[in-house]
């Protein structure tokens, strides 16, 4: 190094070597940080197509139902056959907490039951893959309109026994997963799924077939209770569920057997048992 | 230091680095945006900017933690290392977007406190598949904070040198921490390849300048001075220090540089007090050891700052037999003046 | 109350106290301990305040330290 050429940082210009030198330094830079841009961005796994409605509210008429979840059946017109076919619209509260909070707080205010009643609730919607859900959050007054008599409500209460299953997937918490947030499974999103089911949002199971399709079940105790704590240990993670599945109209709903719930790993499943003993092999 | 301190000692090369962190920062997070709105229509704002945040800062970190091993490799990267600080409070505030925005989105409005859900909802700590990796982000965040906050030298003086360098060293922690962070979060959800590839090459990059650095201050300190009388040892030829330079010498595990001004050679201890930097790679400007790092001055003769500075260093005996340059490891205290040792005529020839 | 809420409550607790020491510190006890602060910028006042607030404690020994050599001053070496 020439003996004249000296850098001091609090002097005003650096010496014309050291100022070339970085120069050359960010030429070099400047395009790996651009290639870094690009290969990131482009990278990244596609975004769903979920939407949530932030921000819009919308009145939707239908039967209130508790079971299996907190959810409307909405008129969706007539099949086949003539009979009137619905739409089931599961319920979910504010930020990461479930709709049973704010339906107990209307009824009380109320003084009535919303059980098989024909009620009309203000509320964001949030929908993908063929399922719509809706938000109701206390302070959007979501409650329009409730009849004062049931509604003859037994041709919506119309089930059909799948019989037992055993299904494998990865269970979500429907609000995030649905149009919330992106995406709304997987590692990234864990701790998040966990806190929304912990809240009181109805744990769902996502399954993808040998296909991609995904089907979507809803998850509750063997008799019928909530499981939001029980799946804490499950969410996020491949597990595999053994269950009586019924079907409600178009969502399912798994009663998960006592111990129906397991993890499931792939690897140890397809090689679980060959890395095991090729172990023991190479430790011998 | 004992001037008055300001926020910021601004001068032209400050504001030109400043510019430069602000043009590239905008840069990338512009790339990244644009692009992700382009290619992937269904985008959600929070997720954009979670991860144009958390990307951004990972660049930098490695930016960040090459500039000290590539200084030692060649010098002319010293105007990197000046303003590092600038380049950690950037970093420091990308990251703090990241990590508000991430846990305002996976932990607000429920049931929970928001730190304390960090804690209790993922509670898998002997899991690598479901380990809670956020948590592991959240502690290199408070490692960058206590770095961030810290980076002003009134800090280095009231905390202590010694406390403060040690506290700074903790980036490397944090860097471990943000590394398992991503691996054991982001990658295990993304499919493509390129995530894992470019994270290991970043680490890899890393690693390596570092050895290089390494090993070649192993080599200048393994050096053995066989020659020794009445406690000094024989170092070097007079002509092997330029004027106003110095060559260090590492003798019984001291570092020590030996100056060659105004006639004379002096010895003062190698270490910078600021942030240890390599008083032997400076130069004499205006009578004063300069060091080569961030320009901390000290006197040849006393290895004292300066007025109103206060930083001193230990000082050392040096004497010239022929052209030989005699060193005695033995230090004074620190700021204790010392004759040095005159080059006649005759020593010079 | 789990731990988890038990230590974060701790360090809130620490950090409020740090918040009521900065104000009374940058009133009163800035100048003491570092001769560096006088003249000094509002700028760097206000940089400092966030470190102030998380090491008040080592700041605050620093303060009872000059303001014991205030009164008996260190005995210069002869």
């Amino acid at each position: 190094m020439n003996n004249e050429e000296f850098y001091i940082g609090w002097m005003g210009e650096a010496p014309k070597s050291f100022v070339t030198w970085i120069r050359k330094y960010l030429i070099v830079l400047l395009p790996v940080i651009i290639v870094l841009g690009v290969l990131l961005a482009l990278s990244q796994k596609k975004f769903g197509t979920g939407t949530f409605e932030f921000g819009t509210l919308t009145e939707v008429k239908g039967i209130y139902f508790n079971k299996p979840v907190p959810n409307i059946k909405v008129v969706d017109g007539k099949n086949i056959f003539g009979n009137e076919s619905y739409i089931t619209v599961p319920l979910i509260g504010f930020g990461k907490h479930g709709a049973d909070g704010v339906i107990a707080d209307l009824e009380k205010e109320k003084n009535i039951s919303f059980e098989g009643k024909e009620i009309t609730l203000k509320g964001t919607l949030l929908y993908n893959d063929g399922k719509l859900l809706m938000q109701v959050d206390g302070n959007d007054k979501p409650l329009v309109n409730v009849s004062g008599a049931n509604i003859n409500s037994v041709g919506l209460q119309n089930t059909k026994e799948l019989g037992i299953i055993e299904v494998k997937g990865e269970i979500v918490d429907p609000k995030c997963f649905f149009g919330v947030m992106k995406p709304g499974e997987g590692k990234p999103h864990k701790d998040c799924a966990i806190r929304c089911i912990l809240g009181g949002i109805p744990p769902v199971l996502k399954v993808t077939d040998e296909k991609g399709n995904q089907n979507y079940y809803l998850i509750v105790g063997a008799n019928g209770e909530k499981m939001n704590e029980a799946v804490q240990d499950y969410v996020a993670t491949p597990v595999e569920i053994n269950a009586r599945a019924v079907a409600y109209g178009d969502w399912i709903v798994l009663y998960v057997h006592p111990n129906g719930l397991q993890r499931y790993s792939y690897i140890q499943q397809h090689f679980g048992n060959k890395t095991a003993s090729c172990g023991v092999a190479c430790l011998k | 230091m004992g001037a008055s301190y300001l926020a910021v000692g601004w001068n032209r090369q400050k504001k030109i680095y400043d510019w430069l962190i602000f043009g590239f920062c905008v840069l990338y997070l512009a790339t990244f945006v644009v692009l992700t709105a382009i290619f992937n229509p269904d985008y959600t704002f929070e997720t954009v900017l979670i991860r144009a945040t958390s990307t951004l800062a990972v660049i930098i970190l490695h930016v960040i933690l090459s500039i000290g091993p590539l200084t030692r490799i060649n010098k002319k990267f010293l105007p990197l290392l000046y303003n590092r600080r600038h380049l950690g409070v950037t970093m420091f505030c990308i990251i703090l977007v990241h990590g508000s925005f991430s846990i305002l989105q996976f932990h607000s409005l429920g049931n929970e406190n928001p730190f304390v859900s960090l804690f209790t909802s993922n509670t898998h700590f002997g899991s690598l598949a479901d380990f809670p990796f956020q948590a592991l982000g959240f502690f290199a965040l408070i490692i960058f904070f206590l770095m961030a906050i810290t980076s002003h030298d009134f800090w280095l003086h009231n905390l202590s040198p010694k406390v403060w360098k040690t506290l700074h060293m903790f980036v490397y922690l944090a860097y471990f921490l943000v590394v398992m962070h991503v691996m054991l979060g982001v990658i295990q959800y993304e499919t493509n390849p390129v995530f894992i590839i470019i994270m290991l090459t970043g680490s890899f990059t890393l690693i390596t300048l570092h050895l290089i650095a390494g090993t070649r201050e192993v080599k200048k300190d393994n050096v053995i001075y066989k020659l020794k009388q009445d406690g000094y040892v024989l170092v070097c030829d007079i002509k092997d220090i330029q004027e106003d330079r110095a060559k260090m010498f590492c003798v019984d595990a001291e570092r020590i540089a030996v100056y060659k001004t105004g006639g004379k050679l002096f010895a003062v201890n190698n270490v910078c007090k600021h942030q240890n930097g390599p008083l032997g790679e400076g130069k004499v400007i205006d009578g004063c050891i300069t060091c080569p790092w961030h320009g901390y001055q000290y006197l040849p003769q006393n290895g004292q700052s300066p007025p109103p500075f206060k930083e001193k260093v230990s000082t050392y005996d040096v004497k010239i037999e022929g052209t030989h340059v005699w060193l005695n490891p033995k230090a004074y205290a620190e700021g204790t003046e010392r004759p040095g040792a005159v080059i006649s005529v005759v020593n010079a020839e | 109350m789990s731990t988890v809420t038990v230590i974060l409550s701790a360090i809130a607790l620490y950090l409020v106290a740090g918040i009521i020491f900065t104000i009374i510190f940058q009133l009163k006890g800035l100048s003491k301990i570092d001769e560096g602060v006088h003249g000094s910028s509002w700028g760097f006042r206000i940089i400092i305040i966030p470190g102030c607030i998380v090491f008040w404690t080592i700041l605050l020994r620093k303060w009872i330290k000059a303001n014991k050599e205030i009164i008996n001053p260190p005995k210069e070496h002869a």
